[in-house]
């Protein structure tokens, strides 16, 4: 009987516990945290729910969550960002919160049941539509852990419990005194428009006091009201995506109405770009005047309605599009070419005067909007928001096809996107300052919801890219899209804040005096070669940064460590002492980490002395390896680049392996030289968007049949900045062999997919004998691939069927009246074709197997190797 | 006198004077009478010897050049153990080929910024300028190394440059 009562209990909550789930329910920052949330003590956990699934079964139904928190944490509420239409009026509705004490085991919890509202519901799969999830922690609870549970079901259908990970930080300090001069921008603080009046009132107390001059942006013209209140002393800003707005309904219907009216922007796949948005030129030309009309009517709306707003940010991300008739035939009319080329026509012949043709239309869109902005909108500033310039080439984003310098005495404001963290956010900062006259603020983005930008940001990086703005330069930096952190982030705000307060006279009133000094990493370690050159290990040299301040007669050096892992102790050396300054001086700078140092900043040197003494005696670093003959040693070339030489009693070979950890060097025995000022085993991708990739060297020696080798490894990271684009490769692990046997260098890569996702692999390996024939001063070089290619300029040469290519050996040689020298590459089958680069006016030639639409499935390892030999001799 | 054969042979030595002219050392080699200063029949890069110099000699040519003329220097070097620093009289040790007027000299080798040859390596190409209204007509090419270590020199040559 107990048995049958059993199996009949279980048949029935079987089919009352409803079916699998068609939804997911996500909640940020937990999905990119590993499930861990950490919340300072006097600041509130804001987390945010990301419901989707079939809305079709879920749209008219409700939902229900449990969440159990520890007994040092309690739900201040949930609750909808968006104001929505409810018995006759917008309201901003909170979810129905029952809580309740309960033990699991025999530990006590709090127990809130959450009931949302309907429209949680019935916006499932909504970007616009918004809920998060508010916590505080108790007082005094700081240093305390726990997990937190919950549960989740809508209509009918659970997902199984999951729980998270919490822990209490310190609390937030006060800044003694804001910054002054610094400013700090907020784009969207969620939480100040929900009603949960203790919370906000933390909140507050964090946000208001970093600076004195403060900006934010209203999201919703129905929170007007409440933004005068609790944004009170910030400069309000209205966000528009180039002038175009859903703020109210007037905004909404006015933007509509022009987009509903004007060709739309045309992408490279022929496609209308979505959101959709006017084409450029058509705005420019035949629609210029309905466009005008638009932006007058748009400006003087909002000047009316909402005079409290004092700026309006144009967040100009165009792509170099507009691939449209109107585009077309003004390319072709600046261009003299006899007919409209097509959009493929374009990629394909015209790819880089397209992209400098489309740079010249935005320029002049924006000078279009910038010019009545200013007639109808005096005394009202007006932020360019777009792609800032870059230090590396390409210097304008080849996604975002905007020169920002070119409206630089137009605008009242920089106020663009480098999101990332680390010394590119330095160097892109320190280029954008050699441009902008118009003060420049720039945003950073920690709390974006997709993982490719939120990967880009660590706390201390946080905190590094405030001081740099602050020490390159800029008037203040902000926060995309809202302030929704772990709570590591705030404490690393607080302390970018606290940083430039005490250095803002400085950098502010102060002068810059960067040449003055020179600062080297002391805890290195050296070798004096036998030719009495000195090499350095690790070379730091690539993640120092500084600026240097003078005020009133006394210095400020604010200094930057972008090495991730280890500390470094610079030495700050007056290039011409001044008497008075403190220097030399000695700073120690954590990993990711940043200081202040000189005449108001001083550091202790004696117990950073005693920490470089132990770099000044003997050490491994440089190690020399013999087996017989053969050869493993360190060398120094002209610019003292430690080289790593592989000498296998034939020939050698030389490694840059502190740098990129590429063959630079293959000499014979009668040192004939064939790639000094070049390289081999260069990956390439054939997405321009990839950053070049950085290897580090692994391991040397020899291997089990005695041949010297060196093993370097280099990751895929994401693209750049604000690219919205996911980067398909990201992750991607390669691996570099570089072998010498018997005078032949065999350069093996092995590309490794450890992600979920098929990859695909369409890139070179590049080689570049830059010296061959250099020593009989050759000019000529040619290229034989069966086929005499050295008449060719740069030409790529598939194998058959698509090309003439046999896949077989490529030499490249070179030749006087007396001497020839050859260099023999030798492809594996793996490799597609051959692409060549030839130089306009030097005989230079590259030599490039390529790889071409090769997939790589999850967890799958593809390796491509090629020979290198060399021999130069008489004719 | 055949008229002819006279400008015949104007035709040719203008021609002759035109392209680079090649110099031998055999004579200045064999006055000399140094065994580290030999004429060498394996290593050189065609079929006439090739100037072999070892630890610290030299050998000097004297040629006479057109007056307000530039030429072109070529010459091709290589190397066998070539020391470097400096010798027992405080000299860059390494190979080199000098043009001098007694007075002036000039330096050429292979190298960038033409450093010393040292060390060893396989034939490399020397250039250089000379011109004459500096130097003067009469010029001294001088092939020598500095301190320890054997230089091969072949295929000297000097081309006059058309008023360029």
């Amino acid at each position: 009987m107990k048995r049958l009562f059993f199996a009949l209990s279980l048949i029935l909550g079987t089919a009352l516990s409803g079916a699998k789930p068609e939804y997911t329910l996500t909640i940020f920052p937990l999905n990119f945290e590993k499930q861990k949330l950490s919340i300072c003590e006097n600041y509130p956990g804001t987390m945010e729910i990301f419901f989707k699934g079939n809305q079709k079964k879920y749209a008219s139904a409700r939902s229900r969550m449990i969440l159990d928190l520890p007994q040092f944490i309690t739900l201040t509420g949930v609750c909808e960002w968006n104001k929505l239409p409810r018995n006759g009026k917008l309201q901003r509705v909170p979810a129905k919160i029952s809580p309740s004490l309960i033990k699991r085991g025999n530990t006590p919890f709090h127990r809130y049941v959450i009931d949302f509202d309907p429209a949680f519901n019935r916006f499932i799969n909504q970007g616009w539509y918004r809920t998060f999830i508010v916590l505080e922690s108790a007082e005094k609870s700081a240093g305390k852990s726990g997990r937190a549970y919950w549960s989740f079901e809508s209509a009918g259908d659970k997902l199984s419990e999951k729980s998270f990970e919490l822990k209490i930080l310190p609390p937030l300090p006060s800044l003694k005194q804001k910054c002054k001069y610094f400013n700090m921008q907020l784009y969207y603080s969620p939480l100040r428009m929900f009603p949960f009046s203790s919370a906000i009132q933390k909140e507050r107390n964090f946000w208001d006091n970093l600076a004195r001059t403060k900006h934010f942006h209203s999201r919703f013209a129905s929170d007007v009201e409440s933004d005068k209140k609790l944004f009170a002393n910030y400069i309000p800003c209205l966000t528009t995506d180039q002038l175009l707005t859903s703020y109210d309904k007037t905004t909404t219907r006015l933007r509509d109405d022009l987009i509903a009216r004007t060709p739309p922007n045309i992408d490279d796949k022929g496609r209308i770009k979505q959101p959709r948005r006017p084409d450029a030129v058509a705005l420019l030309g035949k629609y210029a005047p309905l466009y005008e009309k638009y932006l007058r009517d748009f400006l003087r709306h909002i000047k009316k309605n909402y005079p409290f707003i004092k700026s309006i940010s144009d967040d100009f991300e165009p792509h170099p599009f507009g691939f449209g008739p109107d585009g077309r035939e003004r390319f072709a009319k600046e261009m003299k070419l006899a007919k409209v080329p097509t959009r493929e026509e374009i990629l394909s012949k015209y790819e880089e005067q397209w992209f400098k043709f489309m740079i010249k239309v935005h320029n002049e869109l924006l000078h279009f909007r910038l010019r009545i902005f200013k007639e109808e909108c005096p005394g009202m500033t007006y932020r360019l928001v777009s792609d800032n310039l870059h230090a590396d080439t390409p210097h304008i984003a080849r996604w975002c096809g905007v020169d920002v310098s070119l409206a630089d005495k137009a605008v009242d404001l920089h106020n663009h996107m480098p999101y990332y963290a680390g010394s590119r956010y330095f160097d892109d900062m320190a280029y954008c300052m050699k441009f902008f006259t118009t003060p420049y603020l720039p945003l950073i983005d920690p709390a974006e919801r997709l993982e490719r930008f939120y990967r880009q940001y660590t706390a201390p990086g946080i905190t590094q890219n405030i001081v740099a703005t602050a020490a390159l330069g800029g008037i203040g930096i902000g926060f995309w899209p809202d302030n929704v952190f772990p709570g590591e982030y705030y404490h690393a705000i607080y302390q970018g804040f606290k940083t430039v307060s005490e250095a803002e006279e400085y950098y502010f009133n102060g002068k810059r005096c960067d040449q003055e000094f020179e600062i080297i990493a002391r805890n290195t370690v050296s070798t004096r070669l036998a030719d009495g050159k000195v090499i350095t290990f690790p070379n730091f040299t690539t993640y120092i940064r500084y600026t240097a301040h003078k005020y009133k007669g006394k210095y400020l050096l604010t200094l930057f460590n972008y090495h991730k892992e280890q500390p470094l102790i610079l030495e700050i050396r007056q290039k011409r002492p001044v008497k008075g300054a403190p220097f030399p001086m000695l700073v120690k700078v954590a990993p990711s980490g940043c200081v202040l140092a000189g005449n108001d900043f001083k550091h202790e040197r004696s117990r950073l002395e005693k920490e470089i003494s132990r770099y000044s005696g003997k050490h491994n670093f440089f190690q020399s390896k013999s087996l017989g003959n053969k050869k493993i040693f360190w060398e120094a070339d002209a610019a003292l680049r430690p080289i790593l030489r592989l000498d296998d009693g034939i020939s050698s070979m030389g490694i840059d392996g502190c740098n990129k950890c590429e063959l630079v060097s293959l000499n014979t025995g009668e040192g004939v030289e064939f790639f000094q000022k070049g390289f081999a085993g260069r990956v390439i991708f054939s997405d321009i968007n990839q950053r070049p990739l950085v290897f580090t060297l692994k391991d040397y020696g020899f291997t089990s049949s005695g041949n010297p080798f060196i093993t370097a490894v280099a990751t895929v990271g994401p693209y750049d900045g604000a690219n919205p684009i996911p980067n398909p490769l990201y992750k991607m692990v390669i691996t570099r062999k570089i072998k010498l046997q018997k005078g032949k260098v065999s350069v093996t890569h092995s590309f490794t997919n450890p992600t979920q996702k098929e990859m695909f692999l369409d890139l070179r390996i590049n080689s570049f004998p830059a010296s061959i024939g250099e020593r009989f001063k050759a000019k000529n070089i040619f290229l034989n691939s069966r086929y005499d290619n050295s008449h060719k300029e740069s030409f790529y040469l598939y194998k058959a069927p698509e090309g003439l290519w046999d896949g077989k050996i490529v030499t490249i040689s070179a030749s006087d009246e007396f001497l020839k020298d050859t260099v023999y590459f030798t492809p594996d089958s793996k490799f597609k074709g051959i692409f060549s680069w030839k130089a306009a006016h030097k005989p230079l030639r590259t030599v490039e197997f390529v790889v071409k639409e090769k997939s790589l499935a999850p967890g799958r390892t593809a390796v491509f190797t090629y020979t290198i030999s060399g021999e130069g001799g008489k004719k | 006198m055949n008229f002819k054969y006279i400008s015949t042979f104007l035709l040719c030595s203008g021609t002759f004077l035109l392209s680079a002219q090649e110099y031998s050392f055999e004579k200045e080699i064999h006055k000399l009478k140094s065994p580290k200063v030999q004429l060498d029949h394996t290593v050189k890069l065609s079929s006439t010897p090739s100037v072999r110099i070892s630890d610290g000699q030299g050998v000097s040519k004297r040629v006479s050049l057109e007056p307000g003329s530039r030429y072109r220097l070529t010459f091709y070097v290589k190397g066998k153990n070539v020391s470097s620093g400096r010798d027992e009289r405080n000299r860059r040790c390494g190979g080199r080929f000098y043009v001098n007027n007694g007075k002036k000299w000039l330096c050429f080798t292979s190298r960038a910024n033409n450093a010393a040859e040292t060390g060893t390596f396989d034939w490399r190409k020397g250039e250089g300028i000379i011109d004459t209204n500096v130097l003067g007509e009469k010029i001294n090419l001088n092939l020598s190394i500095f301190g320890k270590g054997t230089v091969y020199f072949d295929k000297i040559r000097l081309k006059k440059l058309s008023s360029e």
